[in-house]
């Protein structure tokens, strides 16, 4: 049964719902080593290189620590998908566009054969392009980062185990402190 | 089949719900005529799902919207993978515009009331009498004191979440306790309040169970679990809808015969004893038509489709439409008019947070137009808002790797968003009609519709962005964004639509009287949004339930009384 079923079963049963926020890395070490099988999967929308690249930048943005990285949960092939059924081709077509410079900027940067530490510096001097939030790699990369946070936020995975999961609150309670939910978000 | 009944209900939705139960309540045996599939209650297959449960993040891809929701997804927020099972399609549901509209329906038993936005606010006497103050098209044939009583009726049944205010521009119902506002809306209201003291931010009046009492909430109803999944369909059946509610309370009298895949072609017209005889149906599926008889016809196809229905019921007595001698059958088209409003950051509260996924979130009444001192001079009527605080996403600007991670999984910022909801006029230009000259596929002829903004609405539009900007400077919010979005505005696009039969004193110049009674036709009722004088800014459901109740009780007492 999946643990979503369990809390539906346990909140049909008591009348109230379990309430964990779970950081705990032990249930992180049940996860696989997704990010290999992320690589391997034929894209859909993106070329395999722009797939690469993608991938690369988005497990800079949300690495591997206790908890899972975007690849280990699929960030990247949700956002290919979203490309690929999605978004409209205006969209789609600026944001290549735009990732191209991307691309082109961290080659420079020599990214793809930089350590993890100088990655995540070239990364950090993207972020601090924010003063001018026309630079379009900065809006590719911005784009890149919001959509990662976003769909690994919506993960079953990360919502269930590292956020707070609720699937059926039973009562709403409109003033809570935060540390009464060990000061995670709700998932969504 | 028994084709004989005592009264016939076209339309399944929230007011044909409502006038069906009030038909059986009363001993009448009557047919409940809907157009669409069957939807059992808890035949609500997302209702559980999760985000990563539904394909595409909840998206609706977009070649199958392109393929069958070209029209319904001029509503960007409406088309999405948890609900599109109750979204007409386009393809099989064609209709043809003039000026764009956005009508947004689905064919189900239940119609809307499956996925309607629940929030019940009442009229007043400043809406009611605003047409006959304003010169306005024609003055309401009520006042509140004539649906007052009915409001205390239908609230008590439906079950409404609110807090009393005591405006006298948003009446207080019969409530239930409401679903309270959080940290961050309890300080904005008393922000707001202090700035602006006609400004009143309480929690929407939603049909939601905040407290469920089974002697009085008849049917399969239960408590709210706060998952604001309710769009979906309530397993839980914790808001109000035909499924839930109406529907099952009628069925236990035994007076109800349901009947989904039936589409009424048209209501038939007995010239020699000037009543309406029955309606002609024709099966969804089998194409055969049936004709259905009845002492008396409630009309509740929806706004659009029961104008549609009558303007088709064509006879040597009435060639232009039955009932339609003023001529305004399909004109006089109205809705609300929205996406426009603000939002805004608002630091600090940052040990305050909330549980659970409530219903709906706040409401701020009409302030502008409700008496001579907040009369504005450039527009007439008014506005009024729903919105929420929350904490959204925490992705602050400049992190990534390792402290990011940390960062996304807690709360981020308050965030307040507020949206506007505005007036429009009953402009007799703004119409719906039929092209008799293009069918669907079961012969009907094609819904055509020519209705716009104008410069009533587009003037208050400013005004209602500017307002709301105020409130969230007064609330104390930063990075404040306004938005007018008038080319999604389109009428139609709030979903309410209104006034294609409207109800008034003269006969010349109205289809209804003060008892939604036919003036021409005094055995057809009708008691859906095609009534409405004018649009107020109040989510119009509850109204039309509360005169449904209304017209069934006159109805009854005209039965008994011999007259009709």
């Amino acid at each position: 049964m999946e643990r979503r079923d369990i809390l539906k079963l346990a909140a049909a049963l008591t009348g109230s719902a379990m309430l964990s926020p779970l950081t705990s890395s032990l249930l992180y070490a049940s996860v696989n080593d997704a990010s290999a099988g992320t690589l391997n999967r034929t894209p859909a929308f993106f070329s395999k290189e722009v797939y690469a690249q993608l991938t690369q930048v988005m497990d800079v943005i949300l690495p591997r620590t206790d908890t899972p990285s975007a690849s280990d949960v699929k960030v990247p092939s949700i956002m290919d998908n979203m490309f690929n059924k999605v978004f409209k081709h205006g969209y789609r077509d600026e944001f290549l566009k735009r990732f191209a410079l991307l691309q082109g900027y961290l080659a420079e940067q020599n990214f793809a054969s930089a350590d993890a530490d100088a990655q995540l510096s070239i990364i950090k001097g993207i972020e601090a392009k924010s003063y001018n939030k026309q630079d379009p790699v900065y809006r590719a990369y911005i784009d890149l980062k919001q959509q990662t946070i976003s769909y690994y936020l919506a993960t079953e995975e990360v919502a269930e185990k590292h956020l707070n999961y609720l699937p059926i609150p039973v009562q709403y309670i409109p003033r809570i402190s935060v540390k009464e939910v060990g000061g995670k978000a709700w998932a969504e | 089949m028994n084709t004989k009944f005592d009264a016939i209900v076209i339309g399944s939705g929230i007011s044909g719900g409502y006038s069906a139960m009030e038909l059986c309540k009363k001993g009448y045996k009557t047919l409940m005529l809907e157009r669409g599939r069957m939807v059992e209650h808890g035949d609500y297959p997302t209702a559980h799902l999760d985000k990563w449960d539904l394909p595409n993040q909840g998206n609706v891809s977009l070649e199958e919207k392109e393929k069958h929701f070209f029209k319904q997804d001029k509503l960007a927020w409406w088309v999405k993978e948890d609900v599109k099972h109750f979204i007409n399609k386009d393809d099989e549901y064609p209709y043809d515009e003039d000026e764009p509209f956005a009508w947004i329906r689905g064919h189900h038993v239940g119609g809307r009331s499956v996925m309607w936005g629940r929030h019940c606010p009442r009229w007043s006497d400043i809406d009611f009498e605003a047409n006959k103050k304003e010169g306005i098209a024609v003055d309401w044939p009520i006042r509140y004191a004539d649906i007052e009583p009915w409001y205390d009726y239908v609230e008590t049944f439906v079950g409404i979440a609110g807090q009393p205010e005591g405006l006298k521009q948003a009446p207080d119902g019969k409530f239930i306790a409401p679903f309270p506002l959080n940290a961050a809306e309890v300080n904005m209201r008393a922000a707001v309040r202090a700035k602006y003291p006609d400004r009143v931010v309480t929690p929407c009046r939603t049909a939601n169970l905040s407290e469920y009492n089974p002697e009085v909430h008849l049917g399969t109803r239960g408590q709210c679990m706060a998952r604001n999944r309710c769009k979906r369909g309530c397993p839980f059946g914790a808001y109000f809808s035909t499924q839930s509610a109406t529907l099952p309370v009628a069925k236990d009298t035994g007076n109800l015969t349901l009947k989904s895949d039936a589409i009424v072609m048209e209501v038939i017209y007995d010239k020699v004893l000037k009543k309406a005889s029955g309606v002609k149906v024709k099966d969804a599926n089998t194409g055969e038509t049936t004709i259905y008889e009845a002492r008396i016809i409630f009309c509740n196809a929806s706004t659009v489709g029961t104008a549609a229905i009558l303007l088709n019921s064509r006879s040597e007595t009435f060639p232009n439409g039955l009932g339609n001698t003023s001529g305004e059958l399909g004109h006089n088209l109205m809705d609300h008019h929205y996406r426009m409003g603000a939002s805004g950051t608002l630091e600090g509260l940052e040990e305050e947070y909330y549980k659970g996924r409530r219903p709906k979130g706040f409401f701020i009444p009409p302030f502008t137009n409700i008496d001579d001192r907040t009369r504005q001079k450039d527009y007439i009527r008014n506005f009024s808002y729903q919105g929420a605080a929350s904490r959204v996403t925490n992705s602050p600007d400049g992190v990534v790797g390792p402290e990011l991670k940390d960062a996304i999984l807690k709360p981020g910022k308050w965030r307040i968003n507020m949206e506007c909801f505005g007036e429009i006029l009953p402009y007799h230009e703004n119409r719906m009609y039929l092209n008799f000259d293009k069918r669907d596929k079961n012969g009907m002829p094609i819904i055509t519709f020519d209705a716009k903004l104008r410069e009533n609405e587009i003037k208050m539009r400013e005004h209602g962005v500017k307002c709301a900007i105020e409130m969230l400077e007064a609330a104390g919010c930063t990075n404040i964004r306004g938005r007018n979005l008038l080319s999604e505005s389109a009428v139609g696009a709030c979903i309410h639509e209104m006034g294609t039969a409207r109800m008034g004193h003269d006969p010349n110049t109205s289809v209804l009287n003060k008892w939604n009674q036919m003036h021409d036709v005094p055995n057809v009722f009708v008691t859906d949004g095609a009534c409405m004088t004018s649009a107020g800014t109040q989510n119009p459901s509850l109204t039309y339930m509360a005169l449904a109740a209304r017209a069934v009780d006159y109805a009854d007492k005209q039965i008994k009384a011999r007259k009709l």
